[in-house]
């Protein structure tokens, strides 16, 4: 338990707050937003130019860049939101932390998470799904660490001295069940080895749950928790109540209700069920209310406030942060609606909506909420309102360069794309004219994420000198009446009510969010027409399995989409119409969610082997102008093949059909099929002997990429044709 | 295979009802809230962040 003191003077109770976590939470969080956003700076650079990837395996833009999001939304983001949140809930709650020891153990196994997970990223062990990419070993931890968290406000909630939860506080039960469900599904997978796991989920539906986790890891990390912290100070900085508690009410129970339906706009024109895009579009849609409810009920909480907004650092960080999530949230409809999905998708664009939410939302929340937190828990005075002023414009400007360049570069590329002639012929048929063509925006998204960070060092000195000048004072100690000494309000309505019993609060914000996962989910999940039956597909051979292995560690799904979508333009560019069930053996799944080099869902046979090595070597040998990184470390690193029948035998467990001979025979057959490679690369003029390493293996499983969907079409088993395949 | 699975798809009906439960839902919040009966109850919810407790001292 806390070490809480607690004194009675009739019915008042004393107590103080555990502020000293939330200073541990606040100084991780600006540590790790440091690293995050020079890793984001850094791989900004490594699109403008190849050369800053500086030949180095560990520090290439496939594993760089899983590094930046996952320290970004979970380092910096997380930290801060474990700061605001046992902060607020405190004094919302009038109660000491439930438990110290718990905070600060979930404190230390958090930063551990991070920094092994960190260095495990860089080392090129990813799990291959997008802001999941840590191993099963971190998985757990951060089941363990997230219970943590949520025992800590259920249990400060339980000894609370407010008999009513204020809406932030819904907020923060909804983000702790929400996540907690979203990660524990989205992780089921069976380990191989200590670094390495195959998710349960294959093709179609891994991408289902992926991308469910995936948009709600926005919507319940992202947004909920910090809709929940701007309840609390965006009051408590302009000194106001909530502009409207009634559309607060509404605001959270159409908003958690609506966003769990949204993760398939991720997916459109996938081989997704048609009714599952639609239902997320249209939820998606939906979510344009609740969203601007809460960005109106944020703003108009400031209503003759407008002055202080000019002087106060605070507010001006709060009332922009409110103000881009407003922009953010009408942006992100918009780009889920089918039509303008299609010219969106695998662009720039999206790059920029995400970053307009995480800099312009989640980061000027964060400043806001440290510059009120820091004097007073330090017990000082900030040290420069100049500075902070200053810090705020470099990082606006810099933001706006961010998204305008990203705008501007998406819609560009996107429309090359698709460009077609009176003849109906791709106007740029080579993937590489629609990338150098953007390359300056490239380089003024990197200034402009240098500016941000600029920005965020300004805030680091300033917050120093802050803590620097504070004076050590001893815990200052408050005092309430006890809860039991609150009386029945008379009249209270069913939402009042409700809001006395956090339990039944917290089994009905889990109900809310349950409804439109299991909908959206179990259809698909429980369908067979998804998994491997009857079907024209051939497992992956070993030494393609290595190979996709090799795939995900260097995270090539970052760059490269797995997905044909049904148009002309992609047909032409790129072949027959991705199906579903040529995915049935994907675990996981690689449909990416970005093309900043060409699709390769039907790159098999397209190139011979040895185009692939030079590729890999030097890839502006075989593609003048591409800014793909080298990768001439895969022809002298060998590829595993201890943990091989393991794979084997974890895949056949999972529906794969492999034999028991072939699962026994994995290690020949691996060597068999990469001696074929190697030879006929030394009959090309490689002199190295390579049969035993990755580049062979990678260059086996990209050579089946699409192979056997030619073949099925060759065989009459499929239909080719560009609205969609049979 | 993939018009087959959206020919053959057998569940319209959670359409539906996802439909109705959100509808539902949606106009009981908004009854939950509007009433006049909960003014005074929700002007008191409002000053809930202005409040940290009485502070009374530094040392416990």
């Amino acid at each position: 338990m806390s070490t809480e003191q607690v004194s009675h003077q009739g019915e008042m109770e004393q107590f103080s707050y555990d502020d000293k976590v939330v200073k541990k939470y606040i100084l991780a969080s600006l540590f790790w937003g440091f690293a995050a956003l020079l890793a984001g700076v850094t791989i900004a650079f490594q699109l403008s130019s190849w050369k800053f990837n500086f030949g180095l395996e560990w520090l290439t833009f496939g594993r760089l860049r899983p590094l930046h999001t996952n320290a970004a939304i979970f380092a910096f983001v997380g930290n801060a939101i474990f700061a605001g949140v046992f902060y607020s809930l405190q004094r919302l709650a009038k109660a000491r932390l439930f438990n110290s020891f718990m905070a600060n153990f979930q404190f230390w196994l958090w930063q551990l998470i991070i920094a092994g997970g960190g260095l495990s990223l860089l080392l090129g062990y990813s799990h291959g799904k997008e802001y999941a990419e840590l191993e099963w070993p971190f998985d757990i931890a951060i089941a363990i660490a997230w219970v943590l968290f949520g025992v800590n406000i259920l249990g400060t909630l339980w000894k609370r001295r407010e008999k009513h939860i204020y809406v932030a506080i819904w907020f923060y039960i909804s983000t702790f069940v929400t996540v907690a469900v979203l990660h524990i599904v989205n992780s089921i997978e069976i380990p191989v080895s200590l670094m390495k796991s195959y998710p349960v989920y294959a093709g179609v539906q891994d991408a289902l749950v992926q991308w469910w986790y995936g948009h709600n890891a926005v919507a319940f990390f992202l947004t909920t928790p910090f809709l929940g912290l701007m309840y609390y100070f965006v009051p408590k900085a302009a000194n106001r109540p909530v502009y409207s508690y009634r559309l607060s009410i509404i605001h959270f129970w159409s908003l958690i209700f609506l966003y769990i339906w949204a993760g398939p706009h991720h997916l459109l024109y996938s081989t997704l069920p048609e009714w599952a895009q639609t239902v997320g579009m249209v939820f998606s849609v939906a979510l344009w209310a609740p969203s601007w409810g809460g960005m109106i009920n944020g703003l108009l909480t400031l209503r003759g406030a407008w002055d202080k907004v000019r002087r106060d650092p605070v507010l001006k960080f709060l009332a922009t942060a409110v103000t881009f999530y407003g922009m953010a949230t009408f942006e992100g409809p918009l780009m889920s609606i089918k039509s303008v999905n299609h010219l969106a998708h695998f662009t720039d664009w999206v790059v920029g909506h995400v970053h307009s939410g995480t800099i312009g939302w989640n980061y000027m929340m964060v400043a806001g909420i440290f510059y009120f937190m820091i004097p007073r828990i330090w017990n000082t005075t900030l040290y420069s309102v100049k500075l902070a002023n200053l810090q705020f414009w470099t990082a606006t400007i810099g933001l706006l360069m961010y998204m305008m360049s990203m705008w501007t570069a998406g819609i560009t590329q996107g429309l090359m794309w698709r460009a077609l002639d009176d003849g109906g012929r791709l106007v740029y048929p080579q993937f590489i004219e629609t990338v150098v063509k953007i390359i300056p925006m490239y380089w003024v998204r990197a200034f402009g994420g240098v500016l941000i960070l600029i920005g965020f060092m300004f805030m680091l000195y300033n917050i120093f000198k802050t803590i620097q000048q504070a004076k050590k004072e001893e815990e200052p100690v408050y005092q309430a009446p006890a809860l039991s000494s609150a009386k029945p309000e008379a009249h209270a309505g069913t939402h009042r009510k409700l809001e006395g019993m956090p339990m039944v609060f917290t089994i009905l914000a889990l109900l809310a969010i349950l409804v439109g996962s299991l909908i959206e989910l179990v259809p698909t999940l429980t369908s067979h027409k998804y998994l491997a039956q009857k079907t024209f597909m051939k497992p992956y051979s070993p030494l393609e399995l290595v190979g996709r292995d090799v795939y995900i560690k260097e995270g090539c799904y970052v760059c490269h989409s797995q997905l044909v979508r049904p148009s002309p333009d992609e047909y032409i560019r790129y072949g027959t119409v991705s199906l579903a069930e040529e995915h049935v053996y994907d675990r996981p799944f690689q449909w990416g969610s970005r093309r900043i080099g060409p699709d390769l869902a039907r790159v098999g046979g397209k190139y011979n082997h040895m185009w692939h090595y030079k590729h890999m070597i030097d890839p502006r040998a075989v593609t003048p102008g591409s800014i793909m990184p080298v990768y001439d470390w895969l022809e002298t690193k060998k590829y595993d093949h201890k943990t091989l029948r393991k794979k084997m035998k974890v895949m056949a467990s999972l529906g794969v059909p492999y034999s028991e001979d072939e699962i026994d025979n994995a290690i020949e057959n691996a060597k068999a099929q990469a001696m074929g490679i190697a030879n006929e690369l030394s009959e090309s003029g490689v002199s190295k002997d390579i049969a035993d390493k990755e580049m062979v293996a990678l260059i086996a499983y990209l050579q089946k990429l699409g192979a056997d969907v030619k073949q099925a079409i060759k065989d009459g088993k499929v239909i080719d044709k560009a609205g969609g395949a049979e | 295979m993939r018009d087959q699975v959206l020919n053959q798809f057998e569940h319209p009906w959670l359409m539906v009802v996802g439909m109705i439960l959100f509808i539902m839902v949606f106009i009981g919040v908004l009854y939950m809230v509007t009433g006049k009966k909960n003014n005074s109850s929700f002007s008191e919810a409002e000053q809930l962040p202005l409040e940290d407790g009485q502070k009374i001292g530094g040392a416990k």
